[in-house]
């Protein structure tokens, strides 16, 4: 099973949806409406389920906001780069254009950590 | 009496305090493991010893607020329902008199250790979506006597943190509380009750304090949740 389908399942049985309806572009809070403590229990089960050790700020982005506060707009990316190794440069470009809507984190983004982790 | 309880396994840590084995042998007798933490071979020999009638019936295990790496091996191998938390270290002194070095170290140990040991704790629970946490705290932490200063400042701390464990994870099943004592007649507290004149009704027994605990683990008691509560006999509801 891969990273994403087991994601999937974990995200489907906690939130109580089918894993099916979980797409990897979707926002864990704007689209699936995500709360604090479920994030804490997501860190809890993609801790036990992959055998990796999950920083929650790291995995969750959490700090995102704050990295880029005083930050000047041509720093910005290379700010995220060393904060988040685990996302790919056109992601982060695109969480950059994002910032305005509301938390940007997705369900890819997590997997993305998950595959850093155990590489 | 036979009480309810929904866990099977209570880690207690501070485990070879004459309060931890008295609830350790609450805990026995109720069906519950009881698994004491200690710091060193004489705080294990101390448990194996005051724990000698009950063969077989309770576990030990390594953990150590100084250690803070100990607690993930700790908590995993407990698998804890329940945790009541004993552990604290001593620094008694004024606040303007106290060491530096002495008084960083206390904060790291009471504080921000205790803090990650929660957090575990916590963690491994919510893989259940069940755990009870208790904090033993103090009635200095409401009228410290003086020398006190950091000791009731650790379990004010402290009492914070399993105040806002309870309020944040309530509805994951997840609850804690603290309890304050007041004079205990046991280790530090002996020691402190030697040659003063004290009213009787003041005075609590570890069993006394062990059975309080053991109720607030069991089911009906979970209603108390995210609170302190004072266990003193009075001593510090008036001047």
């Amino acid at each position: 099973m891969n990273e994403l389908t087991a994601l999937r399942e974990i995200l489907g049985d906690l939130l109580d949806m089918a894993p099916a309806e979980i797409q990897a572009e979707n926002y864990l809070v704007r689209d699936l409406a995500v709360e604090s403590i479920d994030l804490l229990e997501i860190a809890v089960y993609v801790n036990s389920t992959f055998g990796i050790e999950v920083n929650d700020d790291e995995l969750f982005l959490r700090s995102l906001r704050v990295h880029l506060t005083h930050t000047p707009e041509a720093e910005q990316l290379p700010v995220l780069q060393a904060e988040y190794p685990h996302l790919p440069q056109t992601r982060l470009t695109e969480i950059l254009g994002d910032l305005e809507d509301g938390p940007v984190l997705q369900v890819r983004d997590l997997v993305d950590y998950i595959q850093w982790k155990k590489a | 009496m036979s009480m309810i309880f929904s866990g099977e396994r209570a880690l207690l840590t501070g485990g070879s305090c004459c309060m931890a084995l008295a609830l350790a042998r609450g805990l026995m007798d109720q069906g519950v493991l009881p698994i004491l933490s200690h710091r060193n071979a004489a705080g294990r020999e101390k448990i194996e010893t005051g724990l000698a009638d009950y063969p077989g019936r309770f576990e030990t295990v390594f953990m150590d607020l100084a250690a803070p790496e100990s607690f993930e091996p700790a908590i995993a191998k407990a698998r804890p329902d329940y945790l009541v938390d004993f552990a604290q270290s001593d620094l008694e002194g004024f606040v303007a008199a106290a060491d530096s070095n002495r008084v960083w170290t206390y904060v790291a140990e009471n504080i921000s250790a205790r803090s990650q040991l929660v957090k575990h704790a916590a963690r491994e629970m919510l893989k259940k979506r069940f755990g009870r946490l208790i904090f033993v705290s103090s009635t200095a932490a409401a009228m410290p006597n003086r020398g006190q200063g950091f000791y009731a400042a650790a379990k004010r701390a402290a009492e914070g943190f399993y105040r806002n464990l309870g309020l944040e994870m309530g509805e994951r099943g997840i609850t804690a509380l603290s309890l304050r004592p007041g004079y205990v007649d046991a280790g530090r507290g002996s020691r402190y009750l030697e040659g003063k004149e004290i009213p009787e009704h003041w005075v609590l027994s570890p069993r006394d304090v062990a059975q309080t605990l053991l109720f607030l683990l069991s089911d009906p008691a979970r209603g108390f949740n995210a609170t302190e509560l004072t266990m003193d006999g009075g001593l510090t509801a008036g001047k």
